[in-house]
């Protein structure tokens, strides 16, 4: 009797284990699968600015000089057609399907994911999840990558060399949608970055260290097409809070 | 007489020297508590006092905290925020606890004869004296003042004690008023919060209805454009949601927590647009009292939405395309350059590169605001959208009228029949109209009225409403394009014939002559 039980309960936590292995793994595709979508789609639209200048310039040679602005404008569709190919290839790469997630679980299995590193560096983690939190219509393994990006920033903020005071506040609210709450006790957005900060490709790490900086700019699409909203906020402590707000199944 | 009396003597004249002592650092203190609202910095100035005036050194002030502990805030001399952690002291732990626990001021001739002594924050001198007062908010405790004298003379511990806790009253009023303060701050910060995310929702994408292929394409567009910080030049007929749009990319941008500022810059004249616009100085012209910020400060941090950008002069347009390129500009009549942080998006319904051909717009600007052009559709060009827009739209407005509102099919076809020169603000409009005829909530064919001419018909239109049908518009194509244009006109100023009027570039004579000559229904207000 007692040997089964607790056979049983083995073999529940090695499949649990066998669960948040292959969920990291998952969460680490889709990052990686996100930051490259996101990338290539930062680059497409900066790449469209200058193709619409050459175009309104193209527009007005025209009545002068024909001939160069018909040479100029075969280019220039060349060079559009093939941006659009990229742009089909992007849309096409990405097909998560929508289903009911609860924050709560989901918010769980990030934390199992990111306990190594928060071990690592220290860091005391304070999780307050609401205790019923209705759940919110998404794709369970881009939120999952979405928030694991989000604990993650909030790491690095804290990892600085000699930062004494390292904790992270993680916690889930039911309000008109379900709200989470991501504050570190970091050393905050330095003045006249918090804009910056969203655009693709910033990042506060040197290039060297393999931060492609879309993090920010990739999770604010992500709650933006949730349906949601993202916020960043300075926190009571000087550090940094991230608000992220999600519609609940029945508002949306 | 021995030295012992001698010494007595001395100091029986030496309370004068203390009190005056204590005086000076009163007002000192006073002051210091009359000056500002910022609590620690208070707090730290009055301790520098205690220190400088009054030789009572290491001040040290520790606040109750809702768990019931006291929390050392700061100590003179010290850091806090360098300590390793956060002291604090329970209720009856250590000498602060002990004040805290008895509600009392407490006297130390010396802290190492005291057991009970923690010295937590390690500043104490061992051979000198210590006193503790509680700071009282209408006889509670919420606090600790503790300070050492910075003497061992023990004669005057009574007065210094005295002193303190004088000190602790008054400086009891200020935290007080500055707990009450952050409270009350906090709440209007969260209310704050919870008000912009209702307006992000309310402007977000939710409120810009359509499936057609050519809107899926501007969703997209908003949503990439959002995240930079290019200028863009939204181009739609009137009436196309071209503001929708703004807002859209305003709250779905980082810069939604700062402002959306719009202006229209064909509803002012110039010399009014140039001071809206980049504020002015005092004096800068007749009546210009005090200095102003203009939109373009307000919208730091945010966006500026300028709207019928084709309508600025050319000298305007010189004086924007300076902005675009440094990023700075200065208050008319000042000399100081201002640089603000804003994304600017500007729209029109002009044709930009005609007026570059007549020479009515400078075409170095029209480049710079063509980086990111968004082209709206016009309503007849997605004609399947319109029974999502009917509907989202009779939502807002049965919202407004407290009841349901719906639609016959007969209606809807109708509907999609007409070419809406006015766009879906037209057709706001119209089922607003609609539905204040309606006494059931059920519009139908007969209460769609239509200002411009309607499409052949499947089916002749009942009789019961003839307005379109016996208008000499029908037969001249020149009339009806006018009579369009003007219709637009006044869709897009609420029928306000000024306003329609300067937009048109006319006076309000002249359109008050064409709503007549081409008979425009006037909408009864």
């Amino acid at each position: 009797m007692f040997q089964g039980s607790r056979h049983e309960s083995l073999y529940h936590r090695a499949q649990e284990n066998a669960r948040l292995v292959a969920l990291g793994a998952q969460v680490a595709e889709e990052e990686h699968a996100a930051a490259l979508r996101e990338s290539l789609s930062a680059t497409l639209f900066r790449l469209e600015g200058p193709l619409n200048v050459m175009a309104s310039v193209i527009a007005r040679l025209q009545s002068r000089e024909p001939d160069m602005a018909k040479a100029l404008q075969s280019a220039l569709q060349e060079g559009r057609a093939h941006l659009e190919d990229l742009r089909q290839l992007i849309a096409q790469s990405h097909q998560e399907a929508i289903s009911p997630v609860n924050l709560n679980e989901a918010l769980r299995d990030v934390l199992n994911v990111c306990t190594p590193r928060l071990l690592a560096s220290g860091i005391t983690l304070h999780w307050q999840p609401a205790a019923i939190l209705p759940s919110v219509l998404g794709r369970p393994i881009e939120l999952r990558a979405l928030f694991k990006a989000l604990v993650d920033n909030a790491i690095d903020a804290l990892s600085t060399r000699g930062w004494k005071t390292r904790e992270i506040r993680l916690a889930t609210r039911a309000e008109t949608g379900v709200l989470v709450s991501i504050e570190d006790t970091g050393p905050g957005i330095p003045a006249g970055l918090e804009i910056k900060v969203f655009e693709p490709f910033f990042t506060t790490h040197a290039r060297r260290t393999g931060h492609l900086g879309t993090g920010l700019s990739r999770a604010q699409q992500v709650v933006t097409e949730h349906g949601g909203l993202l916020d960043l906020l300075p926190a009571p402590g000087g550090g940094c809070r991230v608000l992220v707000e999600l519609p609940t199944r029945n508002a949306a | 007489m021995n030295t012992a009396s001698m010494k007595a003597e001395f100091r029986a004249n030496a309370p004068h020297g203390l009190h005056l002592l204590h005086l000076d650092a009163l007002y000192g203190i006073s002051q210091v508590l009359s000056r500002s609202l910022d609590y620690h910095e208070t707090i730290q100035e009055v301790l520098r006092i205690l220190d400088e005036s009054a030789e009572l050194g290491r001040g040290l002030i520790s606040v109750l905290e809702p768990d019931g502990s006291l929390l050392v805030q700061s100590v003179h001399g010290v850091d806090t925020a360098r300590l390793e952690q956060p002291v604090r002291y329970q209720s009856g732990e250590g000498v602060l606890g002990f004040v805290m626990e008895k509600n009392r001021t407490v006297i130390l001739r010396r802290v190492q004869d005291e057991r009970r002594f923690s010295n937590k924050t390690g500043v104490y001198d061992p051979d000198l004296p210590f006193i503790a007062a509680p700071i009282k908010v209408a006889g509670n405790l919420q606090g600790v003042l503790a300070v050492q004298p910075q003497s061992r003379d023990e004669t005057f511990l009574e007065d210094r004690a005295h002193f303190l806790e004088m000190i602790a009253n008054l400086i009891g009023q200020s935290l007080r008023l500055s707990l009450q303060v952050e409270q009350e701050k906090r709440s209007i910060l969260e209310e704050r919060d919870l008000l912009r995310r209702a307006v992000r929702h309310q402007h977000g994408f939710d409120s810009i209805v359509g499936r057609s292929g050519a809107m899926l394409r501007i969703f997209e567009q908003v949503r990439l454009v959002a995240k930079w910080n290019t200028t863009v030049l939204i181009r739609g007929e009137t009436g196309t949601g071209k503001e929708l749009i703004a807002n859209a990319i305003h709250y779905n941008s980082p810069r939604a927590r700062g402002a959306l500022v719009k202006l229209n810059c064909a509803a002012l004249p110039e010399n009014l647009l140039e001071s809206e616009l980049f504020g002015h100085e005092r004096g800068a012209f007749t009546g210009a009292l005090c200095s102003r910020k203009g939109r373009f400060e307000q919208a730091d941090g945010g966006t500026l939405f300028l709207d019928e950008i084709g309508e600025i002069s050319p000298a305007f347009q010189a004086k924007l395309l300076r902005v675009l390129q440094e990023g700075e500009f200065e208050r008319v009549g000042g000399s100081r350059s201002i640089k603000a942080d804003v994304r600017i998006i500007t729209a029109t319904n002009r044709n930009l590169e005609a007026a570059v051909d007549d020479g009515d717009f400078r075409e170095d600007l029209f480049y710079r605001l063509n980086v990111m052009p968004l082209n709206l559709p016009p309503l007849r060009e997605r004609l399947e959208d319109i029974p999502d827009i009917c509907h989202h739209l009779l939502l807002k407005i049965g919202d407004a009228q407290k009841r349901k509102l719906s639609l016959t099919d007969a209606a809807l076809c109708r509907l999609a029949r007409y070419d809406w020169p006015g766009n879906v603000r037209e057709l706001e409009n119209c089922l607003e109209r609609a539905a204040v005829l309606s006494e059931n909530g059920q519009i139908d064919e007969e209460s769609i009225r239509f200002r411009g001419r309607e499409r052949a018909p499947a089916h002749p239109p009942a009789p019961a409403h003839p307005p379109t049908e016996d208008n000499a518009a029908h037969s001249n194509t020149d009339t009806t394009f006018e009579r369009d244009r003007v219709i637009a006109a006044l869709e897009q100023t609420g029928w306000v014939q000024a306003k329609a009027a300067r937009l048109l570039n006319m006076t309000s004579r002249q359109i008050a002559y064409r709503i007549q000559t081409l008979k425009i229904d006037l909408k009864q207000l």
